[in-house]
């Protein structure tokens, strides 16, 4: 073990102050989406306090990491490649969980991304309930739709979305995406 | 009408709907990986119990209630839970009665939350309870 070790006591002298519940990098599957959502019940039902908080938590956690994975089977339906690493953590201090998913998105996709979140961000509570009303009953989609999700997670957490798109190089970005969830 | 009872697993809910019981209720944690492929079966089996019940010449005094006992369901399971509702609506518009009893842990406002949501999509009266 050498000096160039340090970086694994600096991750976990971080993960420690952040109070990091679970984080997980690397590519995301079904099977491993499982597993995580499987390992943050178990975390949520050791802590004793705001079961409500936890309910919330947990629902907007499966919602975040379907909508990762979502992000990469458009993208191979498209044919297209992309990094499919993604990165995922869950973490709380005295007021809040934060729920933070991280993956690579093509930079033609950023606008459809952001355009979808602000309008979300833009409206109040029964503003994004009647967004979901009409969401959840639009036959004309079939299947997992990310506006329904991203409004779900909107109503859920009662909270601003926050985004970053940071540029990787002319085709890609890695997108970021937070949400916060009050404890109490 | 030959019942529909689905075992509940991690990632679907129990369906259990006898109808010589009179008993209709899903149950459970609801985040299948193939949504389509678990609740289809459910829609077609409203269809078929809606011809049963218009051949049969349901009387309109008889109620059916439907009781979701739901722990958690994902946003993609929510698009075809309203499908299952709005089928239930119609047999409450051409047949007969139906009432909805939605049951929710106590903490969890949320759950209860997504069920008046639902409510206000159909004509079915929801009634609510809360369990500890």
């Amino acid at each position: 073990m050498g000096p160039e070790d340090n970086y694994i006591y600096d991750i976990h002298l971080k993960m420690r102050d952040n109070n990091v519940l679970l984080a997980y990098t690397g590519e995301l599957d079904m099977k491993i989406i499982d597993a995580l959502i499987t390992s943050v019940k178990l975390k949520l039902k050791e802590v004793k306090y705001f079961p409500r908080v936890q309910k919330r938590v947990y629902g907007i956690m499966v919602e975040c990491l379907e909508a990762i994975h979502s992000g990469y089977d458009i993208t191979k339906k498209q044919n297209r490649k992309i990094n499919p690493f993604s990165i995922f953590t869950l973490s709380c201090d005295k007021d809040y969980y934060y729920l933070i998913s991280g993956r690579y998105i093509f930079n033609d996709n950023i606008e459809f991304q952001r355009a979808q979140i602000d309008k979300i961000n833009a409206l109040n509570i029964d503003g994004k309930k009647q967004l979901y009303r009409e969401y959840v009953s639009d036959v004309t989609v079939k299947e997992y739709n990310t506006d329904l999700a991203m409004v779900d997670i909107a109503i859920k957490s009662n909270n601003t979305l926050t985004y970053e798109f940071r540029k990787v190089d002319d085709t890609t970005s890695f997108y970021i995406f937070q949400v916060k969830i009050k404890v109490n | 009408m030959t019942p529909l009872v689905i075992e509940s697993t991690d990632l679907t809910p129990k369906i259990c709907f006898r109808p010589d019981k009179k008993e209709f209720e899903i149950s459970g944690e609801s985040r299948p990986e193939n949504v389509r492929k678990f609740y289809e079966p459910v829609m077609d089996w409203i269809d078929n119990y809606k011809d049963h019940l218009h051949a049969n010449k349901a009387k309109g005094s008889e109620k059916l209630v439907f009781k979701f006992k739901f722990e958690y369901f994902n946003s993609t399971s929510a698009k075809f839970l309203t499908s299952i509702i709005n089928k239930l609506d119609t047999i409450k518009q051409e047949v007969m009665p139906v009432e909805i009893e939605w049951y929710y842990d106590a903490p969890d406002e949320d759950m209860k939350n997504s069920g008046e949501e639902f409510s206000k999509m159909v004509s079915i009266p929801f009634r609510f309870f809360s369990v500890n």
